[in-house]
């Protein structure tokens, strides 16, 4: 009975924090005794079991609802891929070191179009 | 099979069929990526093709402290972010802005629908929160690839993931009651109620 009350008092102790933690493996070995309090915990307590679940309930729900759907034609892919070597073949030299680039810049090859608008 | 550091470094030398294979390698994934952050194939397509110029330019300066793909998803997002950007009215903070998400969705939603809801609810999470979530569930990134990408140090990735999930968890909770959680049952194949819910009852 008092032990009962020990872990209720212990419980509220528990941070949700650390729920998440003992979801995604998070807990290092430097969290070992949390680790191993936790699942105590998970072995003695309700509200705990409750908690881990609703957590897992929702962390699962929201894969479910994922809507994502990738085109599967590989044609898309092909166009992809050479859309992007295209530009880049016709708008790039091959990237060099920056001091290479430095001297280029300086005898006047500066290059225009997609590359020397992008921004990082 | 080459690696990923083997064909960088063959492009720093000039081999752009190094490149190639790298786009063909990672084009999928970073279409997944943008597609889930822009809902719209033509866009995402163009943010894919801008972030492999703009990873093929500054190549030079990739070092191989992430992985490729850790840097290559950084520069999407930041890409992404800019072509967002261009679109909101400039008196709009970007960072009050939920990317993607449908404005009618909340008058539309079927009551019902509990992936609608999800959706809809992980739209009106703060941008950085919701990155962090689609990060992590979605594209099964650890923490540590998330905080790269999102270039925030590592416990504030985890702290934007922890205060997604909990906010998420909820909302939902709060709209159908907090003890009408089971009402989720349903939506899960038997296989996906684990042994916590069987030791309640």
């Amino acid at each position: 009975m008092k032990e009962t009350k020990d872990k209720e008092v212990k419980e509220s102790h528990y941070r949700d924090d650390w729920w998440i933690e003992h979801l995604e493996n998070g807990l290092d070995k430097n969290s070992k005794n949390l680790k191993e309090d936790l699942d105590l915990l998970l072995e003695n307590s309700k509200s705990g079991r409750k908690l881990l679940d609703s957590l897992k309930r929702t962390r699962q729900l929201l894969k479910e609802s994922d809507d994502v759907t990738l085109p599967e034609s590989g044609f898309v892919y092909r166009d992809l891929h050479n859309k992007i070597m295209m530009a880049i073949e016709e708008e790039t030299e091959v990237p060099r070191a920056p001091e290479h680039r430095r001297s280029s810049r300086s005898s006047g090859a500066r290059k225009t179009g997609i590359l020397s608008s992008c921004k990082e | 099979m080459k690696s990923d550091i083997e064909l960088v470094l063959a492009v720093k030398n000039g081999d752009r069929k190094s490149f190639s294979e790298l786009v063909l390698r990672h084009q999928r994934s970073l279409l997944r990526l943008t597609l889930r952050l822009s809902r719209e194939q033509a866009l995402a397509e163009d943010i894919v093709q801008e972030s492999f110029i703009k990873a093929y330019q500054k190549i030079h300066l990739f070092e191989g402290r992430s992985s490729f793909k850790s840097w290559l998803f950084q520069i999407a997002l930041n890409t992404a972010k800019n072509r967002f950007r261009e679109r909101m009215n400039d008196a709009v903070n970007i960072d009050d802005v939920h990317l993607g998400i449908d404005a009618g969705a909340e008058n539309g939603m079927v009551q019902g629908d509990i992936r609608k809801r999800i959706r809809m609810e992980v739209d009106r999470l703060p941008e950085k929160q919701r990155m962090a979530l689609t990060l992590r569930v979605f594209e099964d990134l650890s923490f540590k690839e998330i905080a790269q990408i999102m270039d925030c140090p590592y416990d504030t990735a985890k702290a934007n993931y922890r205060h997604a999930l909990l906010k998420l968890r909820e909302r939902l909770e709060k709209e159908d009651g907090v003890n009408q959680w089971s009402d989720f049952e349903g939506m899960f194949p038997l296989e996906m109620t684990g042994t916590l819910s069987e030791a309640e009852q």
